[in-house]
């Protein structure tokens, strides 16, 4: 069932609900009102009916007279006398009735007692007269008042299921109302394809809920779009990263089979070739363990001491580039808290990400040692990697850490544009902050700050 | 001249392998199987085994389980195109002592190669040194207890106790203790030395009443059981 169908079908079950229960009030009042009147009518007679039968004796004759031609008009009510004392009956009439002893006694505790059998009602009165206490019982249908109750019963049904039926009516045309812009926007939806993410939906101009969505769901296609557009360079770009050092390597290969080479061509030949694979190499490493970010559970962590991490890497530069010094730096602040060291973080993810700021530093360093400076920063553990080579120019400090980025001034040093990144992201995922700050007079600093 | 043995079932990948260790003058015999790795691991007491992971018959964990449930104690290195923390984790758990993925540099092996042969070494020269002063070192677990309490020590905090044991009652300048710890290359002016000599201290000496590590002035430092006199 549509969202319309059950505006309209709701509403309409609410109002049918609100209208029976004004209805049905209705009814209970009216009948309660017949009911209460009869009773008054029936009061009267009764007066009139003690007057008629008790009070011949007090009253004159004229009055007498007037009171016998009313009571004689009396037609369709029962009146029925009984003796309060005896309790029996004392002048009876046509009605196969006799009251029943505890409505008389009911009668003489209450002074008048109203009650009903089936359709007829009864009023009694306690009457007390100079001959003797009487009870007078006056009974009838109220025709009338049934009638009128039957008739009322029949226009609120004939108007209630008018004013359901226009309801019903009414609130459908109201839905279609509301429910056409929602229809119209469904269509513009559907009218986007998979590959025109560039499409946005139109606004009403109205600033309603319906504008809302529309915004909603074009700031969605946008984010849809901009990844898509990620997807797509990050495709080229890491296709190209791959392509540069397999080109360079077959080329290499190639020029190098043309002619005998000498020993020493040779040997220049594989440097390059070792230079260039482990350049492939590194890529690769760097964009599985980027893909490997979106889909393992990077969330695993455990206590692990941060400067293990630190010597590893160290041990492992130094086979990589032989030459190289790194120059460490305990600050007192550090040295007294051993505590500082261990932090909650995925190792093997920390690795790569420390691994690629201390490899860069390396490689920017202009041969010169990389100082690496554990310290603190606040409460905080702080490691500074610090290079002495040509430092980062100030416009290009935030493009550092996008994917796929190498600073034109940079382009002699072997770089992919992923290690940044990566590190970035890993260290976003642990807590850890990264920022960088120039040296003077050249080179950058790398902090981490362990959070 | 140490005998390796090679479990590669790569031709490609067991030729630069054995290529490149005979010519570091190491005698090494490649097999291309796991069977054929256990049978010849257990028949001659190889000092190093390389291992890789995806063998035809079985896995190199398998291999690995095996030849320690035959108590074969002769390191292993385990190579493995999958560089995933958990595959590491259950190498080692398996009884492997290194780790290392594809692809990987020619001369890493080589490092952690001679590291492990170190180590051989290193276990048997320093079986007089396991307990002193109430320091007790368990090379098997890489853990050490003083006066039975257990030290909760960093691998580089072990390393240097164990150092530190081997040399004891020995004056010990901060560079030789820099050059024997550290895998690395070692600028002396830094404080590194200290600060690790200093986290050690708070572990072993803290709460005993006999100081072990002693400083010198203007030399470094001294691993003794009785007060150093100056």
């Amino acid at each position: 069932m549509s969202l319309k169908r059950k505006l309209v079908y709701r509403s309409t079950l609410v109002f049918f609900a609100c209208i029976s229960f004004v209805l049905i009030g209705t009814y209970l009042l009216f009948h309660y009102s017949i009911e209460e009147s009869y009773r008054k009518k029936l009061h009267g007679i009764a007066k009139l009916a003690a007057y008629f039968y008790l009070e011949k004796d007090e009253l004159n004759a004229t009055k007498h007279k007037r009171i016998e031609r009313e009571f004689k008009k009396i037609s369709g009510e029962s009146v029925q006398l009984y003796n309060a004392n005896s309790k029996t009956i004392y002048i009876a009439d046509s009605l196969p009735y006799i009251a029943s002893n505890e409505v008389l006694s009911k009668t003489i505790e209450e002074g008048v007692y109203t009650f009903k059998q089936d359709q007829r009602q009864f009023l009694s009165m306690f009457y007390e007269d100079n001959e003797g206490d009487f009870i007078i019982i006056v009974s009838g249908e109220d025709m009338e008042g049934e009638k009128r109750a039957l008739l009322l019963v029949h226009m609120l049904l004939i108007f209630g299921s008018l004013g359901i039926a226009m309801q019903f009516i009414l609130s459908n045309i109201l839905a279609n109302k509301t429910f056409k812009p929602f229809k119209n926007l469904v269509k513009q939806v559907n009218s986007i394809k998979g590959n025109d993410l560039d499409a946005r939906l139109k606004f009403r101009g109205k600033d309603d809920e319906i504008d809302q969505l529309v915004n909603e769901f074009n700031y969605l296609l946008e984010r849809i779009e901009s990844s898509a557009m990620i997807q797509r360079n990050f495709l080229r770009n890491a296709s190209h990263e791959i392509k540069t050092p397999l080109a360079i390597i077959l080329g290499d290969i190639e020029v190098a089979l043309h002619s005998a080479r000498s020993n020493e061509e040779y040997q220049a030949l594989l440097q390059s070739l070792k230079t260039n694979s482990l350049h492939l190499k590194s890529v690769v490493e760097s964009l599985i363990t980027l893909s490997n970010l979106e889909v393992t559970n990077t969330k695993l962590m455990n206590e692990i001491r941060i400067d293990e991490v630190m010597w590893e890497i160290l041990e492992k530069k130094k086979i990589e580039y032989p030459d190289c010094t790194a120059i460490v730096h305990f600050h007192p602040g550090v040295e007294m808290q051993e505590g500082l060291l261990t932090i909650q973080a995925n190792k093997h993810l920390v690795f790569i990400a420390m691994n690629n700021i201390i490899d860069n530093a390396i490689k920017f360093s202009n041969a010169q040692p990389v100082k690496i400076t554990l310290g603190l920063k606040g409460e905080h553990l702080c490691i500074s990697i610090s290079d002495e080579g040509i430092g980062i120019p100030g416009d290009e400090l935030q493009n550092i850490f996008k994917l796929f980025y190498r600073s034109p001034q940079n382009s002699h040093i072997p770089g992919h544009g992923i290690g940044l990144y990566l590190a970035k992201q890993i260290f976003d995922l642990n807590n850890i902050q990264i920022d960088i700050q120039p040296v003077q007079p050249h080179g950058t600093t790398f902090s981490l700050v362990f959070q | 001249m140490s005998n390796i043995l090679l479990i590669e079932d790569d031709p490609r990948v067991a030729s630069f392998i054995s290529k490149g260790l005979q010519e570091k003058a190491f005698q090494v015999n490649a097999v291309a199987n796991g069977m054929n790795g256990i049978d010849e691991a257990l028949a001659f007491p190889y000092e190093i085994i390389i291992l890789d992971i995806m063998l035809p018959d079985m896995s190199g964990f398998e291999v690995c389980k095996i030849l320690r449930r035959r108590k074969n104690i002769s390191p292993i290195i385990i190579l493995s195109a999958l560089d995933s923390p958990d595959e590491k984790v259950e190498g080692l758990q398996a009884g492997a002592d290194d780790y290392l993925s594809k692809p990987f540099l020619f001369d890493e092996l080589l490092a952690r190669i001679q590291a492990q042969l170190r180590r051989v070494e290193f276990n048997k020269g320093i079986v007089e040194v396991q307990s002193y002063g109430g320091v007790v070192i368990n090379t098997d677990e890489q853990n050490a207890t003083r006066d039975g309490q257990a030290l909760a020590l960093s691998p580089l905090e072990y390393r240097l106790l164990l150092y530190l044991m081997r040399n004891r009652e020995k004056a010990l300048s901060r560079i030789q203790i820099g050059q024997s710890v550290w895998n690395t290359s070692f600028d002396t002016n830094t404080n590194t030395v200290d600060v690790y000599i200093n986290f050690l201290r708070k572990k072993i000496d803290k709460g005993f009443d006999q100081p072990l590590i002693h400083t010198i002035k203007g030399t470094g430092y001294m691993f003794k059981m009785k007060q150093y006199e100056s």
